[in-house]
């Protein structure tokens, strides 16, 4: 028996949209920030400190790639089962909506039912990007 | 007594890349884009967060977005320097070839010249004496110069590397996003973006600007500076090329994980082809400013219904004395922009070799031009329609806007006195010459209107259209020219005139005839920019006098548009048949 947390499907979808999302974008930045400089053309002063600045950045956006890259993996994850294999992992994955559902409810599974695939993707009126209800 | 002249000091190496630095700027200004999306996003899922500060800690939208926001001031403040660095590396690099080498040249001939002299009486000893010691003190100022030079390139480089240094680490990140100084563009963007339809208010607006507020708003609203007529060409093409570079950027990605939308795919492909522009003139140089020739001075690939908008100058047009701006017709697209640079190239060359001074060659496509897919009767009509309709004036009166943001952002020279205004040419081809027209009736600022393969123009005569000199360039064989109204008839009829016409008063250009075959009517449209033509198109633009007219068509010298058709579709047949008969 899983865990369910209390969010419409559009929400669940359009977080793991947004987090894929910025995860391309952070990638997209990585990508040409690891290029910057990098080829000569400076006085060796200019190169040295160039290079110290690029490895910093490089490596604080690396790891805020790979959080969105987890985000958006437990997401997906989720979105497969509509539950959570216990409590804490439903509030790993409140932890990724948006604000306004910090507060929405985890319950055991059995209270209410996971939606049904045979409406599709979405139980939920669907939409890119989800407006955020209140918190419940 | 010993003579002795000092030796001329070498020249200093350049060790900084003024391409290399140049480019930083822009790669990271593209940087600042993704991160500023990204960030945009978790930001709005932060949302107006209640909670106390250990709960939104827990909020992963938010911690990202207080995240990003410290490696969104991080970038910034480096492309900041970094265009500082650049700045000043370009003045460096400009001072060493412009004045210490021409200087050290003429030194070393001096010195020769100098030490091959002989001298026997006393006179000639003082005189040769006197020679030296001034040669040997123009030396010394050669030599503090050059010291000089070496001292700004270090003070450069040093003020570069402390701005690196001073956004190395997290801690010191935060304090540059925490820092009461740092520019809020946002307000600045709206502001600008409300004066789109001005030019010259946008243009006094940003002027009124604080460097580093107009750097904030190019790093971080490139969309809005890079659009925004009225703006220094300059300022368009690093804003657009830091646009494009981000898209290009987060495209790649995107496309690399299967995830391209159809619209996506389309704009990624304008992207590319204007990408290609920029690296196809990437080793050409203005020879006024010594900047990259290629401008890119509008950029937004999913306007017009995802035809995307492009505007690219050859040369730079605040500067130049001859500005020119082309706009091509049916068909073209963003992703198609190629082959109208390359025409716009002819131009400017052509224009440049006539030695009446600099040249700025655009291309203009930011307006929805309608896709015909051949020279059909049908495609025929459609664009007779088309070219009087509310769509064309409207693109007219676009156009017009833009060319008032030309005369508004015109630049100062090394004085800082107002530059005269640019002898300004229109050249419209196709459904871009009927577009021209449009802006010509609309009050466009322009010295010359030349108008190529026109399918028509709103008015009857030149002097309704405009004060502007008019040249008109009308092939005989091609079939888009012969669509307007005219004396001998057989036009569509779409309430628009035939400016070839002897009536309209327009100077009407020499072009090649075309070939008298159906299968070649394309091919006839399509030659504007070769030859005879291109010689006059390129006269004109270098402000001299076509190099030769020939009469407009009147009662008895020309073929109508069903005769054309007729006869060279007759003549095709004619030809099918004899190819089938003497096979």
């Amino acid at each position: 028996m899983g865990v369910i947390l209390d969010v419409p499907w559009s929400v669940l979808t359009a977080a793991r949209a947004g987090w894929d999302d910025t995860g391309d974008h952070l990638t997209a930045a990585t990508n040409r920030l690891d290029d910057v400089g990098a080829n000569g053309g400076f006085a060796p002063v200019v190169s040295g400190a160039l290079s110290s600045w690029r490895a910093h950045w490089l490596s604080y956006l690396g790891d805020r790639v790979d959080t969105c890259e987890g985000a958006s993996s437990a997401l997906a994850a989720a979105m497969l089962s509509y539950e959570y294999a216990d409590a804490e992992a439903a509030e790993h994955a409140r932890s990724l909506m948006p604000y306004a559902y910090r507060e929405a409810d985890v319950h055991a599974s059995q209270d209410a039912p996971p939606p049904d695939p045979a409406d599709g993707p979405s139980a939920w009126p669907s939409g890119e990007q989800a407006t955020p209800e209140p918190a419940p | 007594m010993t003579l002795v002249l000092d030796a001329v000091p070498l020249l200093p190496q350049q060790t900084n890349d003024w391409d290399v630095a140049d480019q930083v700027v822009a790669d990271l200004r593209a940087v600042v884009g993704n991160i500023a999306d990204a960030q945009e996003w978790c930001a709005r899922g932060a949302g107006d967060w209640s909670g106390d500060t250990p709960d939104a800690a827990d909020h992963a939208q938010t911690t990202m977005a207080r995240d990003l926001d410290v490696a969104q001031a991080a970038v910034e403040s480096a492309a900041a320097a970094a265009d500082v660095f650049a700045e000043e590396i370009g003045r460096l690099k400009r001072e060493l070839e412009t004045e210490l080498t021409p200087v050290r040249a003429t030194l070393v001939e001096q010195s020769e010249t100098l030490a091959g002299r002989t001298a026997t009486t006393d006179a000639e000893v003082a005189a040769l004496e006197t020679d030296v010691r001034t040669f040997n003190g123009q030396v010394a100022t050669f030599q503090s110069d050059v010291d000089a030079w070496r001292t700004a390139v270090e003070e450069a480089e040093d003020a570069f590397v402390r701005a690196l240094q001073a956004g190395d680490t997290t801690t010191e990140a935060e304090g540059l996003a925490d820092s009461p100084g740092r520019i809020d563009p946002d307000p600045l963007a709206t502001h600008l973006g409300g004066l789109a339809d001005d030019p010259r208010a946008a243009r006094d607006y940003w002027e009124s600007l604080t460097p580093a507020q107009q750097q904030a708003l190019l790093t971080q609203h490139p969309d809005v500076v890079g659009n925004t007529d009225g703006l220094p060409a300059a300022v368009r093409d690093d804003a657009n090329r830091a646009s494009l570079a981000r898209d290009l950027d987060y495209w790649a990605k995107r496309e690399e994980d299967g995830q391209l939308s159809d619209p996506e795919k389309e704009h990624y492909a304008h992207a590319q082809a204007v990408q290609e522009q920029v690296e196809a003139y990437d080793e050409e140089y203005d020879p006024v400013t010594g900047d990259h020739l290629l401008h890119l001075i509008g950029y937004d690939p999913d306007a017009h219904s995802d035809d995307g908008s492009v505007i690219i100058s050859l040369g730079d047009p605040d500067h130049a004395t001859h500005v020119s701006t082309y706009v091509p017709g049916t068909t073209t697209t963003a992703s198609t922009i190629g082959g109208s640079v390359d025409k716009s190239y002819d131009v400017w060359e052509g224009a440049q070799e006539a030695g009446a001074g600099s040249v700025a060659t655009i291309v203009w496509l930011d307006y929805d031009a309608p896709s015909i897919g051949g020279l059909s009767m049908d495609e025929l009509e459609d664009i007779a329609s088309v070219a009087s309709s509310d769509a064309a004036a409207d693109a007219g009166g676009d156009l017009s806007g833009y060319l008032d943001g030309l005369r508004a952002s015109r630049g100062t020279d090394a004085d800082g006195e107002q530059l005269p205004d640019a002898h300004l040419t229109l050249i419209g081809h196709s459904y871009g010459a009927t577009t021209s027209a449009w802006a010509a009736h609309d009050g466009a600022d322009v010295d010359d209107l030349v108008l190529l393969g026109s399918p028509g123009a709103p008015t009857s005569t030149a002097a309704e259209l405009t004060d502007a000199n008019v040249y008109v360039g009308a092939a005989a064989y091609d079939p888009v020219s012969l669509l307007g109204e005219g004396v001998r008839g057989g036009d569509i009829p779409a309430h628009h005139h035939d400016p070839a016409q002897e009536s309209f008063g327009a100077q009407r250009i020499e072009v090649a005839d075309g070939s008298y075959r159906a299968q070649d009517f394309l091919s006839n449209h399509s030659s504007y920019f070769e030859g005879t033509s291109l010689d006059n198109v390129t006269a004109i633009v270098a402000g001299n006098e076509p190099t030769s007219v020939v009469e407009g068509r009147d009662g008895s010298n020309y073929q109508t548009l069903p005769e054309l058709v007729a006869g060279a579709g007759s003549r095709s047949l004619g030809e099918w048949l004899w190819d089938e008969l003497t096979r």
